[in-house]
């Protein structure tokens, strides 16, 4: 059997590249936000890169049931938090409450669980950082 | 002028309800903040070990009266100065880091001023992704929590119906 995880964040996948390759960001000279799994070196900002995923079991109405929380990060060195603020609105527009196709299992529900900004020690580089809660059932 | 009667009454009893009701489930929120730690313990990444140290030291979850009503706070977090020296590192890790390429700069903490002073970067550091493990911890925390408010309401409520109200 493959990974639901997996399954959850391609499907997530799906709907953010599109959504976010057609944002124009204050300070972004041109559209598009690209997301990373694994954000290569020198990547230009702002940038959405995937983080950590947790399964937990949640049996109360099925056997198998389970949430998988997926984090999001944002990165941008636009001066200010509007940029990441304006990302962060986007994934929101398009996760919250979607519905998502799996390859395997089925998603009974996305929805948004949490979402900060923050800025990096060194001053200069904000970050966003949003965590969805999808339901799903294998 | 008009008005409704009994309202202050209905006001008071609602009252007394969620007072029962908070009463009734104070052993269920120091629990449920316990699960919380420990399960931000368990999903905490590890390296040293004096993160995840300091979030299960004793100092980092304390039970006090409620200064709101009949109920108790229960306050767990970094916020003691020991412990926030201990586990500083944390927030990066719940947050994530940026990267740095060879010759860019990278904050190096404060001068006596308290200017900021940067040091060169010789080897690239690559970026670190969020690995959240306070919030997802908190989530569930209140996720359980409101299951067992709920709960705790409708069992209050129809011992009220029922006349049984005094009964545990």
């Amino acid at each position: 059997m493959s990974s639901i995880d997996f399954a959850v964040q391609k499907a997530i996948d799906a709907l953010l590249v599109p959504a976010l390759a057609s944002l124009q960001a204050p300070g972004m000279s041109a559209p598009g936000v690209p997301v990373y799994d694994h954000a290569p070196a020198g990547s230009a900002y702002p940038y959405v890169r995937y983080g950590r995923k947790i399964k937990t079991p949640d049996n109360l109405l099925a056997e198998k049931m389970a949430r998988v929380q997926l984090s999001i990060s944002v990165f941008s060195n636009f001066r200010g938090q509007e940029q990441v603020d304006e990302i962060l609105a986007r994934i929101e527009d398009t996760l919250d409450d979607a519905s998502l196709t799996l390859a395997t299992g089925e998603a009974v529900r996305c929805d948004l669980e949490r979402a900060d900004t923050t800025i990096d020690a060194d001053g200069v580089t904000y970050m966003g950082s949003a965590i969805y809660t999808v339901l799903v059932n294998p | 002028m008009s008005g409704i009667e009994g309202i202050e009454e209905l006001k008071a009893k609602l009252k007394r309800f969620e007072d029962a009701v908070a009463l009734s489930i104070n052993g269920d929120v120091i629990a449920e903040t316990q699960a919380m730690q420990k399960e931000t313990a368990e999903l905490v990444p590890v390296d040293s070990g004096a993160g995840r140290e300091a979030l299960l030291d004793p100092q980092s979850l304390r039970v006090v009266k409620s200064p709101d009503g009949p109920g108790v706070r229960v306050l767990f977090g970094l916020d003691v100065p020991s412990l926030a020296k201990r586990a500083f590192h944390l927030f990066f890790v719940e947050f994530g880091t940026k990267g740095y390429m060879k010759g860019s700069e990278r904050h190096a903490g404060f001068d006596k001023k308290g200017r900021r002073r940067w040091r060169k970067i010789k080897k690239p550091v690559p970026p670190r992704p969020a690995q959240p493990f306070w919030r997802p911890a908190e989530a569930n925390m209140w996720r359980r929590l409101e299951t067992k408010l709920n709960m705790a309401r409708i069992v209050t409520a129809a011992k009220r119906a029922a006349g049984l109200a005094d009964q545990s």
